[in-house]
């Protein structure tokens, strides 16, 4: 199980970004989809996850739906246009925020001995 | 396969238990839960092996965070509305205690609270069109708005015995008249379909803040009313809280049948049967607010839909959901069923004797008020059983009615 604190820093990214790939998803889906990409890895909560279900919608990133399945009321979330174009920009900054970290966690070769000697 | 109704049940109850309120957010729960439970019992464990085990990885009062955190959001939105309400409700309270102590300006006040009631309704209704932009019924919702925004006008202009008052409740008992059945015909044609509708998502997000608000006024119509228990002077002032606290209960009532319909796939004969019966107790329930129907078919209207009500309730715990928790609200509600014809009998001079002043006698007052609030506070849990409870208290508290 990762760290819940990175998890908290990128669930809005996540959402999106798994939303940009399907039509609709629902809140359990999500949660599943999540699970499976990272092998068990990474488990949203329902505390995390409904949270910024609900952030997103009001901030008209997402649109709902609800739908009746096997006798109970299903909600679907899906990407407005708005969605999309934030979807994109954060998975980008994402990447970008990631390839830096590769460079701050990588064996710095300025600091290695035989390189400063020469 | 889906899970067997009595699973289901019993998730619910669960989620109820931890205290989420938010319908909105209790159906996703419910539907995320229920597809945990699904899954590992995919994996060969018993309903009860599975429920124990999800409830084992969720933290203590986490559904509780997770609904202040969501209600924290949409309340940024609604906040407006929220405190334009309780403004409103402030100047009610004050019109009455102005009122009641023979203080110079309470026609002012209760215009103030009219202006400010009106000025919510709008500003609510503009709010939820905001928020939603890509739900369906604005239309629906402005034509809620107006005319509820009438009949509060209405119901002012009475009380200040100011002209104009009878075409004002006139028209919205009219509209109100077509414009709630209409819906109602909606949501049952609509069904699922209809769940996207923005009053749907607006009786979602303020069925708790309706409730509570028909509560606290029929507690400040009890202080008005029975203030000379405690103070040793008192007076009826307190009947227009009962007043409105019966409108905002008996026309809410009516539209918790149109979010039924839109949890349920298909269609049975019981559907129709609530759609005719509960369209009619609500012409009934509205037309006296029309001050136009003659002394005895008015009060055949008002206590006729307290009658059909109690049935619907009685038939819902009794023959519909029919488990062990049903029992005791199906027997009481059955025995609610009588109750709005003693009244309507006394009202008509049917009886004679201690019986004829039942409904003035204030041990027989305040005894079935503790009974009510008892039966209120045991079973709040099952929704239809709980809003007769409140409508029935507020009316019950209405001994002149």
């Amino acid at each position: 199980m990762q760290s819940k604190e990175y998890i908290k820093g990128t669930i809005k990214t996540i959402v999106l970004k798994l939303l940009s790939e399907k039509d609709k998803m629902y809140g359990y889906e999500i949660s599943q989809r999540v699970k499976a990409l990272t092998s068990g890895e990474i488990e949203l909560t329902y505390g995390a996850l409904y949270p910024i279900l609900y952030k997103l919608e009001h901030e008209g990133l997402l649109v709902t739906t609800s739908e009746i399945v096997d006798g109970r009321v299903r909600k679907y979330y899906a990407l407005t246009t708005s969605g999309n174009e934030t979807a994109n920009e954060k998975v980008a900054e994402l990447q970008r925020f990631l390839e830096l970290m590769k460079q701050v966690l990588a064996p710095n070769a300025s600091t290695n001995f035989s390189t400063a000697w020469a | 396969m889906g899970l067997a109704r009595e699973h289901v049940a019993k998730i619910s109850l669960e989620l109820q238990e931890q205290g989420v309120t938010f319908k909105s957010l209790e159906s996703e729960l419910l539907d995320h839960l229920i597809c945990d439970v699904e899954g590992l019992m995919g994996q060969g464990q018993t309903f009860e092996q599975a429920l124990a085990h999800i409830k084992q990885d969720i933290p203590k009062n986490h559904f509780k965070i997770i609904q202040n955190e969501t209600m924290e959001l949409i309340n940024q939105k609604m906040k407006p509305v929220r405190i334009a309400g309780i403004f409103s409700l402030g100047l009610l309270i004050l019109a009455t205690l102005f009122k009641s102590l023979h203080l110079p300006g309470t026609g002012q006040l209760l215009l103030g609270f009219l202006l400010s009631a009106c000025v919510t309704l709008m500003i609510g209704s503009n709010r939820t069109i905001y928020a939603y932009p890509n739900h369906s019924g604005k239309l629906a919702v402005i034509g809620v708005t107006t005319a509820l925004v009438t009949l509060i006008a209405g119901v002012c202009f009475k009380i200040l015995h100011l002209p104009g008052a009878n075409p004002l409740l006139m028209s919205s008992v009219v509209g109100l008249g077509i414009l709630f059945p209409l819906l109602a015909i909606y949501f049952y044609a609509k069904g699922p379909g209809g769940r996207n509708h923005m009053l749907i998502n607006l009786l979602d997000e303020f069925q708790v803040t309706i409730e509570r608000t028909a509560l606290v006024l029929v507690c400040f119509g009890l202080v008005f009313n029975y203030s000379d228990l405690l103070f040793g002077y008192g007076n009826g002032i307190g009947v227009f809280f009962f007043i409105f606290s019966v409108l905002i209960t008996g026309i809410y009532v009516y539209t918790v049948s149109w979010k039924y319909y839109t949890e349920h796939e298909e269609k049975s004969t019981s559907d129709l049967l609530l759609l005719i019966s509960s369209s009619i107790a609500f012409i009934m329930f509205i037309l006296p607010a029309g001050q136009i129907l003659p002394f005895g078919i008015r009060h055949v209207s008002a206590y006729g839909n307290a009658v059909i009500f109690s049935l619907i309730v009685f038939a819902k715990y009794a023959i519909v959901d029919r488990t062990s928790g049903s029992l005791v609200p199906a027997a009481f509600s059955g025995f609610l069923l009588f109750y709005p014809l003693l009244r309507l009998g006394i009202k008509l001079q049917w009886f004679e004797g201690w019986l004829a002043d039942l409904t003035t006698n204030r041990v027989f007052i305040l005894g079935f008020l503790a009974l009510l609030l008892v039966m209120l506070w045991a079973y709040r849990k099952h929704t239809l059983f709980r809003l007769l409870i409140i409508l029935t208290i507020a009316s019950h508290m209405i001994p002149t009615l």
